[in-house]
C-alpha cells in the first residue's frame, strides 16, 4: 500500500477517560476483531496491567479501513506505556507515529496524566486530533473543555469531536478524522533502510520479537540487519503485523508499523529507540535520533526466602531477562540474608512488577531490600566508586565526599496546588530552576531533585497534594555532591547488612527511629533482651529494645498433648528454614520482609 | 555395649480410659467432651470391647502400674461401671501390687456415697478439678462448685479411704496476680493434698476464651506476672513439702503421679474410650518402634466402631514412630521432669552438640557421676521458658 494511504498513529488519555474503550471501538468497527474475540480491554494483554490499570507493554496493532471516499487505508494503531518510569518508552512509541487521538473526558477536562504524554507527541512533532468523550454524561461541558484544550496545551480544539466510546456514538467520525486530518507518512521507500525499534519482547518460540516503524527502504524475509547502536547483526526470519493476530507479510516498506522476527536471542540485542540498518549500510547511514541506553537507576536486592530456592530465583531472573533490557541482576551475597541477586530497575515501579512477576509467574518467595540509586564515592586517594549497594560503601575514614544522582523534574499542576507541590519539592531536597504560568491558570514547575527522594515514593506525594492533577516526568541529570552518610542497624552489636541505607545526614535520625521501632515489632522475644541500634558508624543514634521473654512453656503435657506438640516442633523445623540468624539472634523473613516494605 | 546384650525390659504399661462426659463444658477447656445423657453401660460394654482387642494386640504385656479414669468427668459414671471396668482391666492384664488406680471428679458432683462405692471398686486416688479456692475465680472460670465442695469432697474421699487426694488449681487469670495465685494455694493447701497440679490458664482457640481472646479480651496476665507468679508457687510448694516435680505439678516425695509420670517418662499406656490417645514401644534403643493414636473423638461414633473391635475403626489417627523419633519425644516429655531426662548415646549423638549451647545459655544442666548415668535437665529459668529450650533442641 502507497504511504499515502497509511496512518500511523496513538492513543494518548488520563486513565479511565476511555483510551481503551475508543481502541476497542476502532477495533470493532473496522472488523479486526469479532464480537466473540472482543475483550474488554485487548490492548492491556497481561494480566499485570489490567489489574494496575496501566499499560506497562506498547503494542502496535494493523487494521484496514475503507473510508467514505471509497479508498481503503491502513491504521496503526500504537498502544503506549503510561507511567513517569516509562517516559522513554513512552517518546519512542510516540516517534514511530506520525499523529496522535487526545481522548479528554468531556465532563471531566484536562488532567495531569494527559499532559505529560501530550508534550512528548508535541516534542515528537505530532499532528493531534482532539476527541472529547463521554459526550452523551449529564456533565459534559465540550465548550469549556475546548477551552481548556486551547489553554492548557496550546491547539485548536474548536473541530474536537464529540463521541461517546461506549455506545459508539461519533466513533465513524473518528475514523474519518483519521484519514483526513492526521497526517500520512512520508515517502522514503527508495532510500536504505532504516527502521524504529519502538518495542521488543521475548517470545518462548520465536525469540525476540521486534516492533518497528520503518521509516526508510524495506526489511524482508533474508534482510542482514544490523542493530546501529547495540552493534549486533542478525538475519531477518519473518516481518509482518498484528491484527491483531500475527500476520506474515512478504516485507515491511517505509511508513509500515509491524513485526520483525530475526532470531534474536536477548531483548537487550533489540533495544527501544535503536535504529535497524542493512547490515551492508552499517557504516555509512546514520541512526535515527532520539536511542538511550537504557540504565537502571534503581538497585535493590532480591532474596529468597527459603536459602533452596536460589537456583530457581536464577533461572527466573534469567527469564525475565530475555524480556526486560531495562533489567540488570548480579549474585550478591549478604551476611543476613543469604544468597540472592543485585537487581536494577528502571524505576520502582519497574521494580514492583519484577518481584510481582517473580512472586506471581514463578511462584517464588522474596525478600526485597531497601531500593537505592547508584551514589558516586570519592576516596580520599582520589578513586571513584559507583555503589550501588549500602553495604559495599567504603569506610567512612577513606571517603573524600559522595556524589548522588539528581534529576530534573518537570512537574505541571493546575496553580491552586503550586504551595503544596514546592513544599514538597522542598521537603525532597530539591533546588527550583524555574516556575512560569502556562495557560491561564496552569503552572509549570522545574526542579533539581535527588533521585534518592524521588524513586520512593514521590509520584504518590504529588497525585495526593495536588488531587491527582499533578503531572510529573523526569530526566537523569547528572551528579552533586551532598552529605549522605550510611545508616547501619545492629541486633545486638552485629551489624545487619541487608538494613544498611544511605541517606541525607539530616534524615538519617528519623529514618534510623523508624528502622528500630519496625524492628521491634517484628523481632521475636528471646531468652534474653534483644538492643536494636541505628549507627551512623560507630555513633548510636537510636535505640530499642526488645525484652527478654521469662516464660514460655506449656502448661499441660499429657498423652495428646504430646502428638499435639510433635508437630508443632514439626512446623516449626519447617519454618526454621526461612530463618536467618543475625550474630546469636533469629530473625523470620517475615521480620525482614516487615521492615523492608516500603509504604512510608 | 555387648552385641548379645539381654534384651531391655518392656516400659511399664498404665491404661488410661478417657470418660467424654460432662454436665457441662467449661470455658476454657477444649477436651473431647460431650454434654449429652451418658449411656453408662452401654459407654462400659463398648470400652470394654476395646480393651479387649488392645490387649490381643499388645506387645510385651505387663501388669498395669496405673489405672487411670480421666476425662470428661469420669466421677459422673455410675459406681457400678467403674467397678466394672477395673475388673476387667485387672482380669485383661493384671495390676502390680502398689497400683495406682485415679478418678477424676468435679467437687460439685460428689457425694460420700459415691467415694465409697469408688474406693470399694478398688480408686486409690482421686484427682479433684478445684481449679480455685476463691468464689469470684470460680465464676470467672465458669465452675458451679463452691470453695465449701472442694473442702467437703476432700473430706469425703478421706472418709471413704481414698487417702491419695491432688487438687487441680488454675491461675493466670487477669487481675489475679501473684498474691491471687498465692492465697489460692494456701487454702488449697489448708486442705493437706498430697498432689497439686498447677496450671497456668492456656486459652485455647476453641473454646469460649478463645473466642473472647480473639475479640481483644486479656485474659491473662502480663507474661512478667505471670513469671513471678509461678517462681512465687514454686517457692511456696517447696516450702510446703510439696516440690514441683513437674512443670505443673506437685508432691511430697513418693506421691508423684505414676500415671502422669508414664507420660513424661516415655512409659507405655494404652489409651481406651472416645478420643483417647495411647502409646506403646518398645525394643533397644536404635532399634525401638513404637505408635501413637487417638480414638475416634465422638463417643457415638466412637462406642459404635468399638463394639465391632475393629482398632483400625476405633482410631482416628496413627502414628508409627522410629527411634529417631521415641528419641526425641523422651526428650520432649523428659525435660517437663525435675529428675531430667537419662543422656542415652543416641539422644548425645542427636542433640549432643545443642545441648551444650544451652548448657551455656543457663538453660540446660548436666547432671551425674563421671562415666556413670548422666541426665540433662532444665535450670530453674530453663522450666520457665522450656518450649524455647525444646525448640532449640529438636527444632
Amino acid at each position: 500500500m502507497s504511504t499515502g494511504h497509511i496512518r500511523n498513529f496513538a492513543i494518548i488519555a488520563h486513565i479511565d477517560h476511555g483510551k481503551s474503550t475508543l481502541a476497542d471501538r476502532i477495533l470493532g468497527l473496522t472488523g479486526s476483531v469479532s464480537e466473540r474475540e472482543q475483550m474488554d480491554q485487548i490492548l492491556d494483554s497481561m494480566d499485570l496491567e489490567r489489574e494496575r490499570g496501566i499499560t506497562i507493554k506498547a503494542q502496535a496493532v494493523r487494521v484496514p479501513y475503507r473510508a467514505q471516499d471509497g479508498e481503503l487505508y491502513e491504521f496503526n494503531l500504537i498502544d503506549t506505556p503510561g507511567h513517569v518510569d516509562f517516559t522513554y518508552e513512552v517518546s519512542r512509541s510516540l516517534a514511530a507515529c506520525d499523529g496522535a487521538i487526545l481522548v479528554v473526558d468531556a465532563s471531566q477536562g484536562v488532567e495531569a496524566q494527559t499532559l505529560a504524554n501530550v508534550y512528548l507527541a508535541l516534542d515528537n512533532e505530532l499532528e493531534i486530533l482532539p476527541v472529547l468523550n463521554k459526550i452523551d454524561l449529564p456533565a459534559a461541558d465540550p465548550e469549556r473543555v475546548k477551552e481548556e484544550i486551547e489553554d492548557i496545551i496550546g491547539i485548536d480544539a474548536q473541530h474536537a469531536i464529540l463521541i461517546s466510546a461506549k455506545s459508539g456514538l461519533g466513533v465513524p467520525d473518528v475514523l474519518e478524522a483519521i484519514v483526513k486530518r492526521l497526517p500520512a507518512p512520508q515517502d522514503h521507500r527508495a532510500d536504505p533502510l532504516r527502521a524504529l525499534i519502538f518495542d521488543s519482547w521475548y517470545d518462548t518460540y520465536r525469540g525476540v520479537i521486534v516492533l518497528v516503524r520503518v521509516v526508510d527502504g524495506e526489511v524482508k524475509k533474508g534482510t542482514k540487519i544490523h542493530m546501529k547502536n547495540v552493534g549486533e547483526t542478525f538475519e531477518v526470519l519473518e516481518v509482518g503485523v498484528f491484527t491483531p493476530k500475527a500476520k506474515q507479510l512478504d516485507a515491511l516498506r517505509g511508513g509500515d508499523v509491524g513485526f520483525v522476527i530475526a532470531n534474536i536471542k536477548e531483548v537487550r540485542h533489540a533495544q527501544v529507540g535503536d535504529t535497524i540498518v542493512a547490515y551492508n549500510d552499517r557504516e555509512a547511514l546514520a541512526p535515527l535520533p532520539g536511542f538511550k541506553p537504557v540504565t537502571p537507576v534503581v538497585f535493590s536486592g532480591l532474596f529468597p526466602v527459603i536459602p533452596a530456592d536460589y537456583d530457581e530465583l536464577r533461572d527466573a531472573l534469567g527469564k525475565l531477562r530475555l524480556n526486560d533490557s531495562a533489567f540488570h541482576f548480579e549474585p550478591e551475597t549478604s551476611a543476613a540474608l543469604g544468597f540472592g541477586f543485585r537487581c536494577g530497575f528502571l524505576g520502582l515501579l519497574h521494580l514492583e512488577i519484577i518481584q510481582e512477576r517473580l512472586e506471581r509467574e514463578f511462584d517464588m518467595d522474596l525478600i526485597t531490600t531497601a531500593p537505592t540509586v547508584v551514589y558516586k564515592v570519592h576516596t580520599n586517594a582520589g578513586v571513584i566508586i559507583n555503589v550501588d549497594n549500602p553495604s559495599l560503601l567504603p569506610d567512612p575514614a577513606e571517603i573524600d565526599h559522595i556524589d548522588e544522582p539528581v534529576i530534573k523534574a518537570t512537574i505541571h499542576i493546575p496553580a491552586s496546588y503550586c504551595g503544596a507541590v514546592l513544599k514538597l519539592c522542598e521537603d525532597r531536597r530539591g533546588v527550583q530552576i524555574e516556575l512560569r504560568y502556562v495557560g491561564r491558570d496552569r503552572m509549570m514547575i522545574l526542579y533539581h531533585l535527588p533521585l534518592a527522594e524521588v524513586v520512593f515514593d514521590f509520584f504518590d506525594r504529588l497525585k495526593s497534594v495536588t488531587r491527582g492533577y499533578g503531572s510529573f516526568e523526569y530526566e537523569v541529570d547528572g551528579y552533586l555532591t551532598s552529605n549522605l552518610v550510611k545508616l547501619d542497624v545492629k541486633l545486638n552489636g552485629e551489624n545487619v547488612d541487608a538494613l544498611s541505607v544511605i541517606v541525607h545526614r539530616d534524615s538519617a535520625y528519623q529514618r534510623g527511629k523508624d528502622l528500630c521501632e519496625r524492628l521491634r515489632k517484628v523481632i521475636d522475644r528471646q531468652q534474653f533482651d534483644v538492643a536494636i541500634q541505628a549507627a551512623i558508624g560507630t555513633k548510636i543514634i537510636s535505640r530499642e529494645t526488645v525484652k527478654a521473654l521469662r516464660k514460655d512453656v506449656t502448661a499441660k503435657c499429657y498423652g495428646g498433648d504430646i502428638s499435639r506438640k510433635r508437630k508443632l516442633l514439626e512446623k516449626q523445623k519447617e519454618g526454621k528454614k526461612r530463618m536467618k540468624q543475625v550474630g546469636n539472634i533469629e530473625v523470620s523473613q517475615e521480620a525482614f520482609l516487615a521492615v523492608l516494605k516500603v509504604d512510608e | 555395649m555387648s552385641q548379645h546384650a539381654a534384651p531391655p525390659e518392656p516400659p511399664p504399661l498404665g491404661l488410661y480410659l478417657h470418660f467424654p462426659y460432662c454436665a457441662r463444658r467449661c470455658p476454657y477447656c477444649d477436651f473431647t467432651l460431650t454434654t449429652r445423657p451418658i449411656p453408662h453401660e452401654g459407654y462400659l460394654e463398648a470400652v470394654v470391647e476395646e480393651l479387649r482387642a488392645r490387649v490381643a494386640a499388645l506387645e510385651a504385656p505387663r501388669p498395669l502400674v496405673s489405672l487411670y479414669l480421666g476425662g470428661g468427668t469420669p466421677g459422673l459414671w455410675s459406681p457400678r461401671a467403674v467397678g466394672a471396668w477395673l475388673e476387667a482391666a485387672a482380669a485383661a492384664l493384671g495390676v502390680e501390687a502398689g497400683a495406682e488406680v485415679t478418678l477424676e471428679a468435679n467437687p460439685g458432683e460428689l457425694t460420700l456415697e459415691q467415694a465409697r462405692a469408688w474406693a470399694a471398686a478398688g480408686v486409690n486416688r482421686l484427682s479433684l478439678g478445684a481449679q480455685s479456692l476463691n468464689p469470684a475465680r470460680l465464676r470467672q472460670l465458669g465452675r458451679l462448685h463452691s470453695p465449701d465442695d472442694v473442702r467437703r469432697a476432700v473430706g469425703w474421699a478421706r472418709t471413704a479411704g481414698i487417702e491419695r487426694v491432688s487438687l487441680d488449681l488454675i491461675h493466670g487469670l487477669a487481675g489475679q496476680g501473684a498474691a491471687g495465685a498465692l492465697e489460692d494455694l494456701e487454702e488449697a493447701l489448708a486442705l493437706d493434698p498430697d498432689h497439686v497440679s498447677l496450671y497456668q490458664l492456656t486459652v485455647e482457640p476453641k473454646t469460649a476464651f478463645g473466642a473472647r481472646a480473639r475479640r481483644g479480651e486479656e485474659l491473662l496476665e502480663p507474661d512478667e506476672a505471670l513469671a513471678d507468679a509461678y517462681e512465687a508457687l514454686a517457692a511456696r510448694l517447696a516450702a510446703a513439702g510439696l516440690p514441683l516435680y513437674e512443670v505443673s505439678n506437685a508432691a511430697r516425695p513418693g506421691r508423684e503421679a505414676i500415671h502422669n509420670s508414664l507420660y513424661w517418662r516415655l512409659g507405655r499406656y494404652l489409651g481406651v474410650g472416645a478420643g483417647a490417645h495411647g502409646l506403646v514401644w518398645g525394643g533397644a534403643e536404635r532399634e525401638a518402634r513404637g505408635a501413637r493414636w487417638q480414638n475416634a473423638r465422638d463417643p457415638d461414633r466412637y462406642m459404635a466402631a468399638a463394639r465391632s473391635g475393629d482398632l483400625s475403626r476405633v482410631e482416628e489417627e496413627r502414628a508409627t514412630l522410629d527411634a529417631e523419633a521415641l528419641c526425641d519425644e523422651r526428650l520432649l516429655v523428659g525435660l517437663r521432669l525435675a529428675e531430667g531426662v537419662r543422656v542415652t548415646p543416641l539422644l548425645e549423638e542427636r542433640v549432643g552438640a545443642r545441648a551444650a549451647r544451652q548448657v551455656v545459655a543457663g538453660l540446660l544442666e548436666v547432671v551425674g557421676a563421671e562415666g556413670g548415668e548422666r541426665r540433662w535437665r532444665a535450670t530453674a529459668r530453663g522450666r520457665l521458658l522450656l518450649d524455647h529450650l525444646t525448640r532449640r533442641l529438636l527444632v
